[in-house]
């Protein structure tokens, strides 16, 4: 039995290994890149256009790239854990919601959607313990952000108060 | 040197700037103490504040959310065992021991103690060698300037922690960010895609609020509450013995002189010194053998350490405008928003900003000294707030900060879109505080690249055959070398005699 037939762990555990993904975003980044970079004017060292710098970090994106994929190549790390996904995904809802409804419903709807949604992401907690959170946020932002630091907040839709 | 001071005095004890300072130092104690919620995430929730009040006040608040932490990231060492920030972790070794012991209240006291020395100690450093150092600066072109930058983002990159690779990754990331928008020089769009919101460059409070508050939000939902606070500290158990006072003295000297070293060096800072100040009273404190059942040197020997080096750090970033690690990239990044440009002439142009930021330093630390002590009740209190109720409160305050900047519901989807990012790169693994230090600095070095290799008509050499930077290249390639090369080399021989 020689060493170098030492068993190579199978293609897909490298994929998803976190250097083998680490590996991807940074060639997805370099493609993306280069992508932007075919479509400006490289110029030249002495006369750079603005394609010339994000071509070189392009490269780099490249180098780090290639690097990332022979650390898995050779000892794929440990296997990626994203932790629940659900919370996060009713998180980023939440803010998605918030972004919708502030120009249609008005701040104070708005801020109620992103505290109820986002709540949904943690269980166990009662109606009366988020109103109260609902409420406390709500007061607070009308105080710190409206009437000590006089921001263009409208807690009420525009079209109600205009 | 005695008039600077005087002037700075003079701006930093106006009641407003006072204001500021004390709200500053207020807000990094405390999140010093909430585990979980760094400087870097606060001071990104907190810049769209400034930008409603002066650039001096604003740099004050957010430099007080930073060496504030300092002081209250020991506090959760001492009583929970639980870091609240990343430079204190060592003091949970033997400040928790010492809890244990009864001795909380002695360890929270000469920890406030060690502090104070060791941040006013690095204040006068700063105000002693930054008006040099700029001098000195004032004779670098663009050549050096741009590989200033470049070692400050390799060392950050790679020093601090993780694989190197990945941490260079996230810089060049951070640097493609940077450009976003309008080229100035040549007048073209670069990776705007049709987006009028990005022609100014992506958003700095968006990316960081996203990138440090979002993300953290993101990955810590679902999982447990942290656990709570037990111990009670009474003002009498405060004070203490003879024996410990004079026990944690040669150890406060020991590291407010290794943090002052490297708090100077881009990419150590106070975690790295507050680790070397304790292997240091390991070897040389008197108690060396029971190091860890709860000595004071463990407590104020780290806690030294690690203020010397918050308040040095800003000696680079001030004098050169080029910071040692992302806190001193937001601050760098909010100065430049605000019209300041950091580097050698702000002390000629603007010298009431700098000398105003070295006296209220010094004023904040004496107000953490004096109200440390008897606030950590009322921190310790508010850790009782559950993190269910923490968390939707905190996501309002970064969507609603975010879109105050300039009314902007683009750039809640760009906070969505770097909460996102942050979130994945945590997955694999990937330091986001690189990425900050890239992002802005990134158009300053692409500007004085494109400089240095115009004025030398196109030849790379211009950077090895001028004196300083060739200095500097060295540097750069002594530290790639040593974080790269090194280990894939030993890497390499290892496989070679696995192979025969």
């Amino acid at each position: 039995m020689t060493k170098t037939a030492r068993q190579r762990p199978p293609l897909r555990h490298i994929l998803t290994s976190k250097s083998g993904l680490g590996a991807l975003l940074l060639f997805l980044a370099a493609a993306v890149t280069f992508s932007e970079v075919a479509k400006l004017r490289l110029g030249t060292a002495s006369a750079m256009g603005p394609g010339y710098f994000p071509a070189l970090l392009g490269g780099l994106f490249v180098l780090f790239g290639l690097i990332l994929a022979v650390e898995a190549w050779q000892k794929p790390d440990e296997r990626l854990n994203p932790g629940p996904l659900k919370p996060a995904l009713l998180v980023m809802g939440a803010i998605v919601l918030f972004a919708l409804l502030y120009r249609i419903a008005g701040g104070a709807l708005a801020i109620t959607g992103l505290l109820v949604v986002s709540a949904l992401a943690e269980p166990n907690r009662t109606l009366k313990e988020l109103a109260l959170l609902v409420l406390g946020v709500i007061v607070f932002v009308w105080l710190v952000f409206v009437l000590a630091l006089d921001l263009q907040f409208d807690m009420l839709p525009t079209w109600l108060t205009r | 040197m005695i008039d600077n001071l005087l002037l700075g005095f003079q701006v930093a004890l106006s009641a407003q700037t006072l204001m500021y300072c004390f709200i500053g130092v207020s807000i990094g104690m405390f999140i010093g103490v909430l585990p979980g919620v760094g400087p870097l995430a606060a001071i990104s929730m907190l810049l769209p504040i400034t930008y409603y009040i002066t650039p001096t006040d604003a740099l004050i608040m957010l430099s007080g959310i930073y060496y504030g932490a300092q002081y209250g990231g020991s506090v959760a060492s001492i009583l929970m065992r639980l870091p609240g920030t990343a430079s204190s972790a060592v003091i949970c070794l033997d400040g928790y021991e010492m809890t244990r012991n009864g001795r909380a209240g002695a360890a929270l006291f000469l920890s406030a103690i060690a502090s104070f020395i060791g941040g006013t100690i690095g204040i006068i450093l700063m105000a002693g060698f930054a008006p040099a150092l700029a001098n000195f600066a004032l004779r670098f072109g663009s050549q050096e300037y741009f590989l200033l930058m470049a070692l400050g983002l390799v060392a950050a990159s790679t020093l601090s922690e993780g694989s190197a690779v990945r941490g260079l990754a996230m810089v060049v990331l951070g640097v493609v960010i940077g450009i976003v928008g309008l080229d100035h020089t040549s007048g073209t769009m670069r990776f705007v895609y049709g987006q009028f919101e990005l022609m100014d460059g992506v958003s700095l409070v968006a990316s960081a609020m996203g990138l440090f508050g979002l993300s953290e939000i993101l990955s810590n939902i679902g999982g447990r509450d942290r656990p709570l606070p037990t111990e009670k500290v009474s003002m009498r158990t405060m004070i203490p013995t003879r024996r410990e006072f004079l026990d944690s003295l040669p150890a406060i000297w020991r590291g407010t002189a290794i943090g002052s070293f490297f708090g100077t060096l881009p990419g150590t800072g106070s975690t790295i010194a507050s680790f070397f100040s304790y292997a240091s009273e390991k070897k040389l404190s008197r108690n060396r053998a029971r190091m860890g059942q709860g000595m004071v040197e463990g407590v104020a020997g780290p806690e030294a350490a690690n203020n010397s080096a918050a308040q040095t750090a800003f000696i680079p970033t001030l004098t050169l405008g080029v910071p040692g690690d992302a806190v001193m990239a937001l601050l760098l990044g909010a100065m430049i928003v605000h019209g300041v440009n950091p580097g050698p002439q702000m002390l000629q142009e603007t010298p009431e900003m700098f000398w105003g930021l070295v006296a209220s330093f010094w004023l904040g630390n004496l107000i953490l000294l004096i109200f440390n002590l008897p606030m950590i009740g009322l921190w310790v209190g508010m850790l009782r707030i559950p993190y269910r109720v923490m968390y939707p409160a905190i996501l309002v305050l970064v969507v609603i900060g975010t879109y105050s900047i300039r009314y902007s519901v683009f750039d809640i989807y760009q906070l969505l879109a770097f909460g996102v990012l942050g979130y994945i790169l945590r997955v694999l693994a990937f330091p986001a505080a690189p990425l900050v230090l890239g992002l802005v600095l990134g158009p300053l070095m692409e500007e004085n690249f494109r400089r240095s290799l115009m004025l030398a008509d196109g030849h790379f050499t211009t950077f090895a055959t001028r004196p300083i930077s060739a200095v500097l290249l060295v540097a750069i390639i002594a530290i790639l070398a040593v974080q790269i090369v090194l280990p894939l080399v030993s890497w390499l021989r290892r496989r070679g005699e696995a192979q025969v």
